[in-house]
């Protein structure tokens, strides 16, 4: 039972997230779509898994809104790499996001409740 | 532009000109020899084909790029491909007698008013998103 609320809501809490984590993954430096990929799967301890093909799609809307850009790069091998960065927009938007609903779980007494258990 | 013309646009143009000659050529035949009560397959069938075309091409176009006008840029590259294939077959006396270009004025008039209508209707949605595509689409 438990375990089936739980996936239903971390089903419903999880739709939503990739963009987050699209942005955390650029804003920590330009990176090319299976980086991008690795930095969500590993940060996310793989709860948040992504298809490459999720994180295309997200990134040509997020570049014709001009959030995001990119750079040509060469690769280990073969062609050279679509380097995919945020844009003045794209930092001004994840900051904004963060301040606005992030930050609230560093408040001190959420923080308490989070390490609370509930009895 | 690349967000305008999308390459399963430029599919649907061609698959919609291969379709249009195909269906004007067919009922010119068959009102050329005379044969009335086969007239409403050709548009029966050019419509199936237009609309199951149109469906493939824009789901297509919708998982490259969700812009908001989809809809609107198919309308209006079917309107512009039928009426340039049907006024040049029409001046080049490809078109059977029976079908006079009145006819094909009279469709031009009332499909501009629909396809004017849609550009009414894309204009009140472009209210509600951001560089065309709709707000609810961006961050899904």
């Amino acid at each position: 039972m438990t375990l089936d609320l739980l996936n239903s809501w971390e089903e419903t809490y999880k739709k939503g997230q990739l963009t987050l984590w699209i942005f955390l993954s650029l804003k920590d430096g330009d990176k090319y779509v299976d980086e991008i990929k690795s930095f969500i799967e590993n940060m996310s301890n793989n709860t948040i898994s992504c298809e490459e093909q999720s994180i295309y799609r997200s990134l040509r809307k997020y570049l014709h809104l001009d959030i995001v850009e990119f750079n040509l790069k060469e690769g280990n091998k073969g062609p050279e790499r679509k380097y995919y960065k945020l844009t003045e927009l794209g930092d001004n938007l994840l900051n904004q996001f963060i301040e606005r609903n992030i930050n609230l779980f560093y408040d001190e007494k959420i923080k308490k409740l989070l390490k609370k258990e509930i009895k | 532009m690349k967000t305008t013309i999308t390459k399963p646009l430029v599919q649907f143009i061609l698959v919609t000109t291969l379709l249009t000659i195909l269906f004007r050529i067919s009922l010119s035949e068959l009102l050329n020899n005379q044969l009335w009560n086969l007239v409403f397959i050709p548009p029966v069938i050019y419509f199936i084909l237009m609309y199951v075309s149109g469906r493939f091409f824009g789901i297509k176009e919708y998982e490259y790029l969700p812009i908001g006008d989809i809809g609107f840029r198919f309308h209006l590259s079917t309107f512009v491909v039928f009426f340039t294939i049907s006024y040049s077959m029409s001046y080049l006396e490809y078109m059977s007698s029976s079908e006079p270009r009145g006819i094909i004025d009279t469709t031009l008039l009332i499909w501009g008013i629909l396809l004017f209508s849609h550009f009414v209707f894309y204009q009140k949605f472009k209210r509600n998103n951001i560089k065309g595509i709709n707000k609810e689409d961006i961050f899904d």
